[in-house]
């Protein structure tokens, strides 16, 4: 009797087991948030020595307090695409993105509020002066500009630039997208764009200048071959102005003329963000993982690792020398002297690409 | 039952061995007739496999994947990566040799030229804003020829969120060709022929290594293997005569087991062709060890003739009938045994299985004809063997080896030692059982061996591009431009980041990455506006300004013309059964708490979904599986000693081997695939006849000398003996399937092997120690009812007439 139960035991076991062990299955795990080739960001600024920001795709917004070891997932208060950053020192800064969103911190980039920007277009650019006075830029020639550190936000229109543009073709061109801006003080600032467009304002952004039509004549006659400009940055009487096609424009006379400079780079990939490096210079960073240093006609392509080719999209360096670029592909790039050698860092802590 | 009808059953079978030599020139004849049309039929048998045959066609994944395969990609995918040997592809000859690769893949048959996917590809397109103007030429229009031409294309591979990374590698390092074939043109030989010979062959070298992947291409190999069956096939039919002939030790005993096993193949494979069927090479290891059991049998049969000749008196025709009687009953079950397992396969939804369960349980059926109707026949034309060889036979050190070890299993301490040996087996077998997993446990293909070519392609594709393996999801919108709706975008968008949390996902795409790479090429080329518009008119015009100037049949992979239905591709990294299952958790958990107003999604084709399916069905399968081959067995055995007892007793030996083969596959890394599904019940039908023949030969030496122990021991050392060398003989042919190049048939072939060990084992220890300790009162009661071969003397004296 005992065998008997023995057997018929074993073989309800065995039959059993097989499917049994078989639907057994491991619950899916929730693993930490990583960044994946797969993620984007638009931007990264120091907020002071160790602190970096960054932010990118679907208000994706990822943080380090030890100049890069670990970085950490900050809860965002949106999903709008976050484009450009910008701090006035180490607590206070603006973030700005897609669909009109400004976003306000006061600790460094802890945590951040939403703050009514009173316009839905996409916001390009950000610039602050101090913790009162900031200002943005954006789809359909938007202008913001705030004197209450964001409490409320003025929004204007950039009149259409005529510099080198036919009659027949204003209406069509009646909303300059701004890509990048760069405000010296309260009142004095450049906003570029579309069409080559290089605005310049000494009021705040009451009246602007059209500087590009310094750029025409010659070789190009119509605003509609000037490349878009994405970015702009103006250090006492010289001024770069970067965009598609890989073109540099410069200025040294405070941005009255215009000129491009024979870049000598590769391709024609396009150039995304002017960074001042705090040890003297810019730094240029662009499409098909390209960085370079220098200043007004002088430029130096850096040190890359190999194999990166993404866009890289922000930059920047710390007063130590230590910076870090963000790109497509969860790409991110770090100097430990001024930008003169890049590494593939890796996103530890919040993350591994 | 009366003792009278349990007389009258064994003396029928005496005169049905009597009627067969009595009519044996008729028999002879028209078994010979049928036999030659069936092997007519044998000789048009044709090889083919389709990966079609493969899915379990009633699941839902399968259905969606059936429905879209055609426009959004299937499984029949292949994967060229041409990968540079120093620097970048971005150089003239380099570009210049993806162009023309890409024309060539092309031209392949079956190839559906709407589905291939390469930088050299006309239907690789990218958006160009010119001055005002907007176009979508091709990426390559043709080969380059200048510097300016190679950095132009370099720049819009940079610009293209569509392309980097996934046609071109981050590093830039190699590019990909992908290429999908439509199903039911697909000729795997051709294929992979004219890609040796077009491809690989004029364009992997010097700068280049070009690797090859996908399952088309991985059929194509299993065909090449399939040549290396025939020496597989000869080389274990060599063994096993060879073995015959030391064992019987005239020639006899090797011609005896051809004959069956030739027969029995002719009519399995005729009917085979009869029913329109094709041999596929996954599954040639089957017919093989259906051919096994056709010689096992037949041994059986030889050896009992041997020493019923003796017995008899030197009567030929005595000792044909009286081994005929006598394994009747023990081979009728065995085959019944095995054609009961072999049906049960019908029940697993999958063509391929489903033929071989119906053309390899008739090939079973037909042991039977050879076995039951033939045999006497064969041995009545056959030359009586010689006195002195059966003499040999009862003496020698084979014989002496089996009387020790007999006589220690069934004595007092043995018996116990015996099953406590069993018991630690079991248990140590138990703890490698959950390292059992349902799907392929290994990145690479389980069908070929690890390092084989295209499993080394398969995985240097997968270390450059992060994923090669496809899960597609469908979307169905409910409403004409239900893609246009940021919603479904969005929605689909957010569904790639989510699944690409999971380490098994390399990379994704859908329409939405198309969206945005769309508006940032439409923007200067600004990666900022590389986002998904939240308005629907702004979706619909950067959906005319990219389709407009396309022809339909090449944006037919993105989306439908309606903009109704479209798809989210996933790439992954191995197919793991594990894997797999927790990517259709994750994705299912994700539909659940994202529902559409305006679509939904739809799991799930492409090679993960097909596999995630075939898991799903052979989860529910397994069980069946297990649950029909034992019961069915139970069942045979329930009727042929009439005992409940008796069931259970000559299961163990089973359910033991389904343990120890079951923890080899954990231990050893196999995990339960369609291919393997078959193999308990298979090896159900294989292992029971070792039990059948020790156990109904006890019975009738218990009837003559009513010493149990005795009975069982001298049953060991008769039938035990043909039971030890069929085992020894078969296990170690089945061996050489071992050095198959193909490491389904090889590892299919290891686990048969052992499920015949292990089963032989149980039968010739376990068994007759549990019997001896037991002593169920079956083996009195069936004793009784065989009695009777000494009350035939006038039969004999009629059949020798």
């Amino acid at each position: 009797m005992k065998a008997r139960a023995l057997a018929v035991g074993l073989l309800f076991v065995a039959v059993v087991t097989r499917s049994w062990e078989a639907s057994a299955v491991t619950p899916p795990e929730e693993r930490p948030a990583r960044i994946t080739a797969a993620d984007r960001f638009f931007d990264i600024k120091a907020a002071g020595e160790r602190v970096f920001v960054t932010v990118g795709y679907k208000g994706r917004i990822v943080r380090t307090e030890d100049g890069g070891t670990n970085w950490r997932e900050v809860q965002s208060p949106t999903t709008a695409a976050l484009l450009r950053l910008c701090f006035v020192d180490a607590e206070y800064g603006w973030a700005v993105g897609h669909q009109g969103v400004v976003l306000h911190t006061q600790d460094g980039g802890k945590s951040w509020q939403a703050q009514k920007s009173g316009t839905p277009v996409a916001l390009f650019a950000v610039s602050c002066i101090d913790r009162l006075h900031a200002f943005a830029v954006g789809d359909s020639s938007t202008f913001l500009r705030s004197q209450d550190g964001g409490r409320s936000w003025e929004v204007r229109q950039v009149p259409l630039s005529l510099a080198g543009i036919r009659e027949d073709m204003t209406l069509a061109i009646s909303d300059t997208i701004y890509y990048g801006m760069h405000f010296v003080d309260a009142r004095s600032g450049w906003i570029v764009g579309e069409y080559g467009n290089i605005r310049h304002t000494t009021d705040g952004g009451e009246t602007w200048d059209s500087e590009h039509a310094s750029l025409l004549g010659g070789a190009i006659r119509d605003a509609m071959d000037l490349p878009a400009f994405f970015d702009v940055r103006v250090t006492g009487s010289s001024a770069v102005a970067v965009g598609g096609q890989g073109k540099i424009a410069v200025s040294k006379d405070g941005g009255q003329t215009w000129r491009f400079v024979n870049e000598g780079r590769r391709g024609s990939d396009a150039l995304y963000e002017i960074t001042a490096i705090p040890a003297g210079g810019l730094l240029l960073v662009g499409g098909g993982g390209f960085i370079a240093r220098g200043a007004d006609d002088s430029w130096q392509a850096a040190a890359v690792p190999q194999g990166v080719y993404g866009w890289l999209a922000g930059a920047d360096v710390a007063a130590s020398g230590n910076g870090f670029v963000v790109g497509s592909d969860g790409i991110l790039l770090q100097t430990q002297d001024f930008g003169k050698t890049w590494t593939t860092a890796t996103w530890r802590g919040g993350s591994t690409p | 039952m009366t003792a009278g009808t349990a007389r009258d059953d064994n003396l029928t079978l005496y005169r049905l061995g009597a009627w067969l030599i009595a009519h044996r020139l008729s028999i002879s004849l028209v078994t010979l007739m049928l036999t030659a049309y069936m092997g007519y039929n044998t000789m048009q048998v044709g090889m083919t496999t389709r990966f079609a045959d493969l899915l379990p066609y009633q699941h839902p994944f399968i259905q969606v994947h059936t429905k879209y395969a055609e426009q959004f990609g299937g499984a029949n995918n292949i994967t060229i990566m041409i990968e540079a040997q120093k620097g970048t592809v971005f150089t003239i000859p380099i570009l210049t040799k993806i162009f023309e690769i890409t024309q060539i893949v092309d031209t392949l048959p079956g190839v559906n030229h709407d589905q291939i996917e390469s930088i050299g590809h006309r239907s690789t397109r990218y958006l160009k804003v010119l001055a005002g103007t907007v176009s979508t030429p091709p990426v390559m229009r043709r080969a380059p020829t200048s510097d300016a031409d190679v950095a132009e294309i370099r720049t819009i591979v940079h610009h293209s969120d569509n392309l980097r990374g996934k046609l071109v590698a981050l590093d830039e390092g190699a590019a990909l060709i992908r290429a999908n074939f439509i199903e039911g043109q697909i000729d795997y030989r051709k294929i992979f022929d004219e890609t040796n010979a077009k491809i690989i062959g004029p364009y992997d070298r010097d700068d280049v290594h070009i690797y090859v992947a996908g399952e088309p291409r991985l059929y194509g190999w299993i065909y090449h293997y399939t040549g290396e069956v025939v020496p597989i096939f000869f080389a274990s039919a060599a063994i096993m005569w060879i073995l015959l002939y030391l064992y019987f030790k005239d020639w006899r005993g090797a011609l005896r087991p051809t004959i069956t096993g030739a027969v029995s193949a002719l009519w399995g494979l005729g009917f085979m062709h009869l029913m329109g069927y094709a041999l596929d090479p996954l599954a040639l290891v089957i017919p093989f060890f259906v051919t096994a059991r056709a010689v096992s049998h037949s041994v059986q049969m030889h050896d009992r003739y041997y020493e019923e000749y003796h017995l008899n008196g030197w009567n030929k025709t005595d000792a044909i009938i009286a081994s005929f009687a006598g394994l009747f009953v023990p081979t009728l079950s065995g085959i019944i045994a095995d054609v009961l397992g072999m049906l049960a396969i019908i029940m697993v939804p999958v063509v391929i299985l489903q033929r071989m369960a119906a053309s390899a349980s008739v090939w079973v059926a037909s042991i039977a004809i050879s076995e039951l109707l033939l045999n006497p026949i064969v041995y009545y034309y056959l030359k009586p063997p010689d006195k002195r060889r059966v003499l040999a036979r009862e003496s020698g050190l084979f014989q002496g080896a089996l009387g020790v070890a007999s006589s220690y299993i069934v004595g007092p301490r043995g018996a116990y030692v015996t099953v406590a040996v069993w018991a630690a087996l079991v248990i140590a077998a138990g703890s490698q059982l959950r390292h059992l997993t349902i799907g392929d446990p290994t990145a690479a293909s389980p069908l070929l061996r690890l390092d084989s070519p295209y499993n080394q392609a398969h995985l240097r594709i997968q270390q450059k591009f992060g994923g090669v393996e496809p899960l597609i999801v469908i979307v169905e919108g409910t409403e004409k431009n239900a893609l246009k709706a940021p919603e479904v975008l969005e929605t689909m968008e957010s569904f790639q980041r989510y699944m690409e949390q999971d380490p098994d996902v390399g990379y994704s795409f859908s329409l939405a990455d198309s969206v945005r790479a769309i508006q940032m090429t439409f923007y200067d080329l600004q990666p900022r506006w590389g986002v998904i518009p939240d308005d629907t008119r702004r979706i619909s015009s950067l959906f005319f300004y990219f389709f407009a100037s396309a022809p339909p049949s090449e944006t037919a992979k993105y989306c439908d013309p309606a903009f109704m239905n479209s798809h989210v591709t996933f790439f992954c990294k191995n197919h793991q059964g594990d894997d797999v299952k927790r990517l259709i958790d994750r994705a299912r958990t994700f539909i659940n708490e994202h529902p559409m107003a305006k679509a939904h999604f739809r799991l799930a084709g492409g090679l993960i979904g097909v596999t995630a399916g075939a898991n799903e069905e052979i989860l529910r399968n397994d069980l069946l599986m297990n649950i029909m081959g034992f019961g069915t067995i139970f069942i045979i055995l329930l009727f042929t000693y009439r005992s409940f007892v008796a069931a259970v007793l000559m299961l163990l030996g089973l359910v033991m081997a389904n343990v120890l083969v079951n923890a080899y596959m954990g231990w050893r890394n196999i995990g339960i695939n369609l291919q393997s599904l078959p193999i308990v019940t298979v090896g159900v039908g294989f292992g029971i006849d070792y039990g059948l023949y020790v156990v109904s030969r006890a019975v009738e030496l218990y009837r003559e000398d009513a010493d149990l122990t005795r009975a069982v021991r001298n049953a060991l050392v008769s039938a035990g003996k043909a039971v030890t060398f069929t085992a020894l003989s078969l296990t170690s042919s089945t061996l050489i399937w071992y050095f198959s190049q193909i490491r389904f048939d090889a590892e299919m072939g290891l686990l048969l092997a052992l499920w015949m060990a292990v089963s032989f084992a149980a039968s010739v220890t376990l068994l007759p120690a549990i019997i001896v300790l037991v002593r169920p009162r079956f083996i009195i009661r069936e004793a009784e009812r065989t009695a009777m071969k000494p009350e035939l003397p006038e039969l004999r004296f009629q059949a020798r007439g």
